[in-house]
């Protein structure tokens, strides 16, 4: 199936999980990051549990520099 | 000097610092640990999926209040102060709506929408307004944290044009006033906390200097001097003289 990741295309395998994602996008650690499915923040606790649907956007986002 | 305290938190350094436009992040943290501040702003970006090598602010040996820099209504600043929570474990937000790139002035009424959510989702709210002081009544009445009041515009090192309105902020405040923006020189930090501000957040005015470094250290003297004098309590200004010597005596 394939979901949005930062508004990239990517296709992956149904019923995959956040924390398969990030190792299938090569995202090593998961400090200093938050994900959101379709706007929705999804807790650090669930990724585990949390699979993803086909056409789902994920938003994944850190800290950068700013005022 | 008396420490800061917000939201239950201790602050020996009344100057805040952000942490945008510094030429590198070596010369940025430099300049940080010279400002002694012990409070950095951070802003938040969607990963590069291609390009990851940028963590080094989780790092730093700073508390860190995340901001919602880029939103333009209340509900997108909820979903941004969210996500800063989950990533970076801290339930301080820096709430700033301006939809308006140019001269990036909040507005007032998103900013009052979301504070009021936020706080009664847990969060420690520092809201950047307008230097009104009726929407910082407004805002105390909701539960932030603190106010932050614009000197002027973001970036434009204009110093204190809203003085007036900030000291009517300080004087009927009863959480903490922070004077954010505008502020572009060391002497206007100074006179922002002899005016009773209890502290002030720059960014511009350190990292665009040709050295952030040395600037850093000004802006952490002016504030402390600035603050001393609030505390020691300013001398009044008098239209006549009034001699400081003897002006009889030793030619009779």
């Amino acid at each position: 199936m394939e979901v949005h990741v930062n508004n990239k295309l990517y296709a992956v395998q149904p019923g995959i999980t956040i924390a398969a994602l990030l190792q299938f996008i090569q995202l090593p650690s998961d400090k200093g990051i938050a994900i959101a499915i379709n706007s929705q923040v999804v807790p650090k606790a669930t990724w585990q549990q949390q699979t993803l649907q086909s056409a789902d956007s994920i938003t994944i986002i850190r800290a950068t520099q700013g005022g | 000097m008396q420490p800061l305290i917000i939201a239950g938190h201790t602050f020996t350094s009344r100057l805040f610092t952000g942490t945008g436009k510094f030429a590198s992040l070596p010369v940025m943290e430099e300049a940080l640990r010279a400002s002694g501040t012990e409070l950095v702003t951070v802003a938040l970006k969607r990963v590069d999926l291609h390009n990851e090598a940028d963590d080094m602010l989780q790092h730093l040996p700073f508390r860190l209040l995340p901001n919602t820099s880029g939103v333009r209504t209340a509900k997108e600043a909820i979903y941004a102060a969210q996500l800063a929570r989950e990533a970076m474990e801290t339930n301080w937000i820096k709430l700033e709506i301006h939809p308006d790139p140019r001269y990036l002035l909040p507005d007032p009424i998103e900013t009052l929408a979301a504070a009021e959510a936020l706080v009664k989702m847990g969060f420690v709210v520092l809201p950047y307004i307008h230097a009104d002081p009726v929407l910082c009544k407004r805002l105390e009445a909701v539960g932030t944290a603190a106010v932050m009041p614009l000197g002027s515009p973001i970036g434009s090192n204009k110093g204190l044009k809203t003085a007036d309105f900030l000291e009517i902020i300080i004087e009927q405040s009863n959480i903490p006033v922070v004077i954010d923006a505008g502020i572009g020189s060391p002497s206007e930090a100074a006179r922002a906390l002899e005016m009773g501000a209890d502290a002030v957040l720059v960014n511009t005015a350190i990292a665009v200097s040709k050295n952030p470094v040395l600037m850093a250290e000004a802006f952490k003297l002016a504030v402390i001097a600035g603050r001393l004098a609030y505390e020691a309590g300013l001398a009044p200004a008098h239209k006549e003289a009034i001699a400081s010597s003897p002006l009889i005596g030793f030619l009779d």
